[in-house]
């Protein structure tokens, strides 16, 4: 019972034109586990009551809006690449992280002194 | 082991094992920036791996319609809830907590031995999430809206469902301001089960007017 609540829930959030995420025939559609782990980080938070859904979507708009993303490579799809950028923003906005231990935490997994998520 | 060998910082137990992560590939720059959220909002108790790939699970494998089923069977032994659903599905669906997001305006389409209820968007990609889940691959292609229209019988026969000609069936054009909820027939059989037992037979198809509620066999009850 407990630990499946959150997924039956009304956890799916309306996002329509340009904020739509990439779905196929209405399922999401995940290119790369990143993306994935990004959605479900994003949604449950919100589900478990951390922001209201707007504050995602305000910063999510801002993060289309200001442009292609720098970390995408040509060609591809950058909605992810927004997602990402507006997720961090919220948390440092919502005292959850800074932005200091997130740079860190994000150079040791870029440099291998930190491999393992799990 | 030399000392200064790449080893993982977690997991520090095991380091005899010498086969443990002996590749390490470079993450990208999004890897790197989704890992190291992931593991400090862990490390903080912000959130659990488990809470996450629950949720990406859910996504991905379209969950079972709960909510909707849940609504379905409560109308199957509660004929006074019934009659409310029947009168004011919003409400009605709303007595159970289930609200917002899509579920405004529902109106729950009785399935009976005469009269067979079945919705489609035809326009766009309406859906009553919150009951349902995510839209199965089927809802939202040209054949389904279009065919479903002027050949409903066609469709369900698709479906499997093969309806006595005796049987109306209605269409319902579902929009941004009208959602519908088909409530099938109860099945046979079933008059031992309880509410959540009950559920279970309740298939996001038969809430869509594409199927039939499962018999207790089919539902491994």
């Amino acid at each position: 019972m407990s630990r499946h609540t959150a997924s039956q829930g009304p956890v799916i959030p309306e996002m329509e034109g340009t904020l739509a995420y990439p779905r196929r025939n209405g399922e999401p559609v995940f290119d790369a586990p990143w993306q994935s782990r990004a959605f479900g980080m994003v949604v449950s938070l919100h589900v478990a009551g951390r922001y209201p859904w707007n504050d995602f979507k305000e910063r999510l708009i801002d993060a289309i809006a200001s442009g292609s993303s720098p970390d995408a490579p040509e060609d591809t799809p950058d909605y992810y690449y927004h997602w990402v950028a507006a997720f961090s923003r919220l948390l440092v906005h919502k005292g959850i992280l800074t932005e200091a231990e997130l740079a860190d935490r994000e150079r040791e997994f870029l440099s291998g002194a930190r491999q393992q998520v799990y | 082991m030399a000392a200064h060998e790449e080893g993982p910082i977690f997991g520090m137990h095991d380091h005899e094992d010498t086969n443990h992560h002996h590749t390490w590939n470079k993450p990208s720059t999004i890897e790197a920036r989704v890992r190291a959220l992931e593991s400090l909002l862990v490390e903080k108790n912000i959130t659990t791996h488990d809470a996450i790939d629950t949720l990406v699970a859910a996504f991905e494998n379209d969950l079972g319609p709960m909510h909707g089923a849940k609504v379905v069977a409560k109308s199957w032994v509660d004929p006074a809830y019934r009659a409310r659903l029947e009168k004011d599905g919003t409400a009605a669906i709303a007595e159970l907590g289930y609200r917002g997001l899509q579920t405004e305006h529902v109106k729950a389409l009785f399935n009976s031995p005469t009269d067979h209820h079945m919705w489609v968007c035809t326009l766009c990609s309406c859906y009553p999430w919150t009951l349902l889940g995510i839209p199965p691959v089927w809802f939202k292609s040209p054949a389904y809206r279009a065919k479903v229209v002027s050949q409903p019988r066609e469709v369900l026969k698709d479906f499997g469902l093969v309806l006595d000609p005796a049987v109306q069936v209605h269409v319902w054009d579902t929009s941004a301001e009208q959602r519908y909820l088909v409530v099938p027939e109860r099945p046979r059989g079933t008059e031992g089960l309880s509410e959540d037992q009950l559920a279970k037979l309740v298939t996001r198809d038969a809430m869509i007017g594409t199927g039939k509620a499962l018999s207790p066999g089919e539902a491994g009850l």
